[in-house]
């Protein structure tokens, strides 16, 4: 802006300060001249209440659209990608144990132990159908086959609430304590993999072979399980190790990239009110806690709250590293 | 099948089509294109070249100082062409039908 400047443009100028300050430095000058050629030999130097209106509204959109399309935002959308990858994985393995679990029962129905994830061997045989598509949409996301496996996880879903419509009714809290938390789950990861998009990026930012690799660990220890009549301290211990390795082997990436720092955030964030839970079913040796003996509120709240300060301080960090932007807001006018 | 262009849209794509502008001759070519109907001013101008960079339908060809003013000229890219020449074509299939129908209604002039 030169000594020269006319008191119209002046006011454009400041009216330009709806806009986000690293736009003005880098199109104020454009969008000026713009206003300027079509003010053209107007008399005056206020601006018209139309003028006025049109550069709120574009500075408004403006700022909405760089927040909603900020790094911070597409980072976020590639953890959730990467996350329900991950709980595709959790959800097949569980299923595979859920199948083992009725296969057992069905060459020796008098067993009548606890079966993985609580659930009476009797109870898996009834309802062995549940979720069985997720089986399908691991390997399809390993193979790249994105729209089947987004085909194959809305599958699973559907076929729970129809299975939970046939089998739920008699039982409600078999219902309300095992199916009710592991539907949900599985509801908000069809959720996110029904978008061939999302699915497709959340398995290539893992690697196709890492997710199959993973699943073949997660369906050991489910066999591991199955195969030991009950969950054991050991299989625990063994699949708590192994996620560990994994962690440390993925480093890098989860602390070293915007996707990564938040899918740490999220799992730290399940694992904050998570692992004192399982530390006391390891302790008291019972391997199996009913939802409702759980403090489902504590867990929420610790939950929401680790969430937020754990993204709040990961984003403070990463402004931190980023290099400033110049405010180059007019002080003349 | 992508979503029909907004009208502001296609009026920019319209003038880019034949030659890089700059944004003041972009308004300029959508007045004059829409005969007087359209008179888009510069904010909205703005949101709409951005968001049409963004879609990649749109980018930067040059920059230039004039007169001591900042000028940057746009142009179409090949995408942009592409979803122009579609929803020319979806036009000309509606304007056909609409066409048709007044032929067929009597109503035609």
């Amino acid at each position: 802006m030169t000594a020269s400047t006319s008191p119209l443009e002046r006011r454009y100028r400041r009216w330009l300060a709806w806009y986000p300050p690293s736009y003005r430095a880098e199109r104020g000058d454009e969008i000026v001249a713009v206003l300027m050629e079509v003010a053209g030999d107007r008399t005056g130097d206020r601006l018209t209440p139309a003028e006025a209106l049109d550069l709120v509204r574009g500075g408004l959109v403006t700022r909405f659209r760089a927040r909603r399309s900020s790094a911070s935002v597409a980072a976020w959308g590639e953890a959730v990608s990467v996350l329900a990858c991950l709980a595709a994985v959790l959800l097949a393995s569980r299923t595979a144990g859920y199948l083992a679990t009725t296969w057992h029962y069905v060459r020796a129905p008098d067993w009548n132990s606890w079966a993985p994830w609580g659930t009476f061997a009797e109870m898996a045989f009834d309802s062995w159908p549940l979720s069985t598509p997720w089986l399908v949409a691991v390997p399809l996301l390993c193979l790249r086959r994105w729209r089947l496996a987004s085909v194959a996880a809305v599958a699973a879903v559907l076929v729970d609430l129809a299975g939970v419509s046939v089998l739920g009714s008699g039982d409600p809290d078999w219902l309300r304590n095992v199916v009710g938390p592991w539907m949900l789950f599985s509801v908000l990861t069809a959720l996110v993999l029904a978008q061939p998009r999302r699915a497709a990026r959340g398995t290539e930012l893992v690697g196709p072979r890492v997710l199959a690799a993973v699943f073949a660990v997660a369906v050991l220890i489910q066999g591991l399980q199955v195969a030991r009549m009950q969950i054991r301290f050991e299989t625990r211990v063994a699949a708590a190790g192994l996620a560990l390795l994994g962690l440390l082997g993925a480093r890098r990436w989860l602390v070293g990239t915007p996707p990564g720092r938040r899918v740490l955030v999220v799992l730290t964030t399940v694992a904050v009110p998570l692992a004192p839970l399982f530390l006391t079913r390891i302790v008291a040796g019972r391997s199996y806690i009913p939802l409702s003996e759980h403090p489902r509120g504590l867990m929420v709240a610790i939950t929401l709250v680790a969430l937020i300060a754990l993204s709040a301080a990961v984003r403070r960090w990463e402004l931190r590293r980023a290099r400033p932007v110049a405010d180059p807001t007019p002080s003349a006018g | 099948m992508s979503k029909p262009l907004q009208e502001p849209s296609f009026l920019i794509l319209t003038a880019l089509a034949a030659a890089p502008l700059h944004g003041y001759a972009v308004l300029q070519d959508v007045e004059r294109v829409s005969g007087g109907r359209v008179r888009l001013r510069p904010g909205t101008l703005y949101t709409a070249l951005d968001r049409l960079t963004a879609e990649g339908l749109i980018e930067v060809d040059r920059e230039e100082l004039v007169d001591g003013r900042h000028r940057r000229y746009y142009r179409l890219t090949g995408v942009g062409a592409d979803v122009l020449a579609a929803e020319v074509e979806r036009l000309r299939r509606i304007a056909t039908a609409a066409a048709r129908n007044l032929k067929l209604g009597g109503l035609a002039r």
